[in-house]
């Protein structure tokens, strides 16, 4: 029996990406699954309640006659962070027993048999639960668009967000798929994940506020262990560990859009000392798109950490029984 | 199309295969036969490039299995003792799941895939979903699944595991056809008597090493020949004992009322000579026999003896 597809050029290679077997039959599978169309029911539900409140307290704050419109900003805010929060909680659960899951239903070693290599494996598992994220917030569109048509909010605002969303569940879906690769059951795994996002988006404030504390609370150079002067030292090379926290790029998106002000730009003037610029400008005003780049890279490191666990058979033995066989 | 040589497997301080040497040419259905934990499922792991060798060689079309596990995964088809399936896919669904995987779509593999369904049986099962099959259905569905792209090594670890004995006869069946086909097959059992039938040849392995390896015959020929030659005499036992007793090949001899078990290490050719000359001499023999054993009683004796020596 002839292959029938064979792929040679590059958007060929692309367009594999769409027909990766693993995609295609993960997206399958869950789509056909009632869990996925409750988690659909539920989710929107969810938002359609925090919106027709907000829309509730919106109309009914007024001291006068007039509404203020201007109020909706806070409703997107809520309805965005809400969003951020859900899809940080299903990512995990729906990457996290992705190859874990293939082990417990004994399919796993069948599926490693097959010429698919294990790169693609993984990324088309990842890649099925991106999707049933991207899908989860395009149907929560029509109740975003409530706030885009009684405006304060542009298209390209709510593409941002999306983009964030997008880039969110990529990066937490990473880690997920990792997690899944090294550890044997789903629960186990599903938990690991939740701690690798808890690491991710609150370890790192921690890290950056105890630098904060030490440098500028008790006065002690970190370096030297002497005392400082408050105000003498830049310690804002610390902020750069916030670009791998997604929480972080979420609330730079929101300050950028709604307040002209940027949180990391504060936050540079405080850790910066008072002798010093610290960051570069261009990290400051472009942190949003330049975290999501960072991001992303993790996520493919991430990734090809996690084809490395799942090869079977690995690197280092072929090299080791190569050697013994010369 | 196989050729192992001193392949060693540990897990930890557990040394699950001790220097193997295994040959298995082209069209042979082998059948690998041992206790629990004898090596048969780890040495079928490492042939799939499923389990890394701790030291030795493998090659499968003389394909490094061992370095370059990821060009033999088109020669061989791979069917686990113990295998699970998806929920919510529908068996033509599934096959066309891998196939797939092996580049293969569009109505030219589903015309493959309902091809291969026909030839397990499960033609009119196309649309049932996976998971509410039989189990003696799913077998039969994941053998059609190794047969995808029509690899020319199947490996099928205890294929007929957990199936009643009208699924075995069926899967028997099948195997015999694709083995008829060309196709290079090694199984593993436990139900030695179905591989004695279907089996050209049989592989013994207990505690990481081969025992016996040949064909059913060759290997019964030298399990029997372990085994004494009774002798049914009608009187005249002393003389028959005294004949025996001169013959240097006889190494033991024990009486058990009329018939004596006598443990003789000659060939064929030497008992003809032995019979002779109970016979020239004027001894009645009513019935000279070597006892012949089958393989489950092979199977027997080596677990037997492991299990004293572990003792």
């Amino acid at each position: 029996m002839k292959n029938i597809v064979k792929s040679h050029s590059i958007a060929e290679k692309c367009s594999r990406i769409l027909h990766n077997p693993v995609f295609i039959k993960e997206t399958k599978l869950r789509v056909r699954n009632i869990k996925f169309a409750v988690t659909i029911l539920v989710y929107n539900l969810i938002l359609l309640i925090i919106a027709a409140y907000g829309f509730e307290v919106m109309y009914h704050a007024a001291w006068d006659d007039y509404v203020d419109y201007g109020q909706v900003l806070f409703v997107y805010m809520a309805l965005v962070f809400l969003e951020c929060m859900m899809v940080a909680f299903l990512v995990p659960a729906f990457t996290a027993g992705s190859i874990a899951g293939e082990r417990e239903k004994q399919t796993l070693d069948i599926l490693l048999t097959t010429p698919m290599r294990p790169g693609e494996i993984v990324w088309g598992k990842l890649f099925a639960s991106v999707c049933m994220v991207v899908l989860l917030v395009i149907s929560s569109l029509p109740i975003l668009s409530l706030i885009y048509t009684i405006g304060g909010v542009s298209l390209m605002e709510m593409l941002q967000f999306v983009g964030l969303i997008i880039v969110a569940a990529i990066y937490l879906g990473s880690i997920g798929v990792w997690a899944s690769t090294f550890i044997r059951r789903t629960v186990p795994a599903t938990v690991f994940t939740f701690g690798g996002l808890v690491i991710v988006c609150a370890v790192s404030f921690v890290i950056v506020g105890a630098v904060y504390i030490l440098y500028y609370t008790f006065g002690i150079d970190l370096s030297s262990g002497m005392e400082v002067t408050e105000g003498a030292v830049d310690i804002s090379f610390i902020l750069l560990i916030l670009l791998i926290n997604p929480a972080v790029s979420l609330i730079e998106m929101l300050t950028g859009q709604f307040s002209g002000t940027s949180l990391m730009k504060l936050m540079n003037e405080s850790f910066s000392g008072d002798y010093s610029t610290g960051l570069p400008n261009f990290l400051l005003q472009h942190w949003f798109v330049i975290s999501l780049i960072v991001q992303i890279v993790l996520a493919i490191l991430i990734m090809k950490l996690a084809a490395r666990n799942l090869d079977p058979i690995g690197k280092k033995n072929k090299k080791r029984l190569l050697q013994a066989a010369s | 199309m196989v050729e192992i040589r001193g392949l060693t497997k540990r897990f930890g301080k557990f040394l699950a295969l001790d220097q193997l040497d295994l040959n298995i040419e082209d069209g042979e259905m082998f059948g690998f036969v041992g206790p629990n934990g004898a090596g048969k499922t780890t040495t079928m792991k490492i042939i799939s490039g499923l389990l890394p060798a701790t030291s030795g060689a493998a090659t499968v079309n003389g394909i490094n299995v061992l370095t370059k596990p990821e060009d033999i995964k088109r020669v061989i088809g791979y069917m686990p003792d113990f295998f699970g399936v998806y929920d919510n896919l529908k068996a033509m669904e599934y096959m066309e799941f891998y196939a797939s995987m092996y580049g293969m779509c569009g109505p030219e593999a589903t015309k493959h895939c309902q091809e291969l369904m026909e030839l397990v049986d499960l033609g009119d099962k196309t649309d049932c979903y996976v998971d509410g099959l039989s189990r003696g259905m799913k077998q039969r569905l994941c053998l059609a699944r190794c047969l995808v792209h029509d690899p020319q090594l199947l490996i099928l670890d205890e294929p007929a595991s957990g199936l009643d004995p009208r699924a075995r006869f069926e899967m028997k069946g099948i195997l015999k056809k694709l083995n008829k086909q060309g196709k290079t097959i090694i199984i593993s059992s436990h139900i030695l008597s179905e591989l004695a039938e279907m089996c050209t040849t049989i592989g013994i392995i207990d505690q990481g090493k081969m025992i016996l390896k040949g064909t059913v015959d060759e290997i019964m020929h030298q399990f029997n020949m372990a085994n004494p030659i009774e002798i049914q005499v009608m009187g005249e036992l002393d003389k028959a004992l005294r004949i025996l007793k001169e013959n240097p090949l006889v190494e033991d001899i024990s009486v058990n009322s009329s018939a004596l078990l006598v443990r003789f290490r000659g060939d064929e050719e030497a008992k003809v000579t032995l019979l002779k000359a109970l016979v020239e001499q004027g001894v009645a023999v009513t019935s000279f026999a070597r006892e012949t054993g089958n393989l489950e009683e092979l199977f027997m004796r080596i677990t037997e003896k492991r299990e004293v020596l572990s003792k």
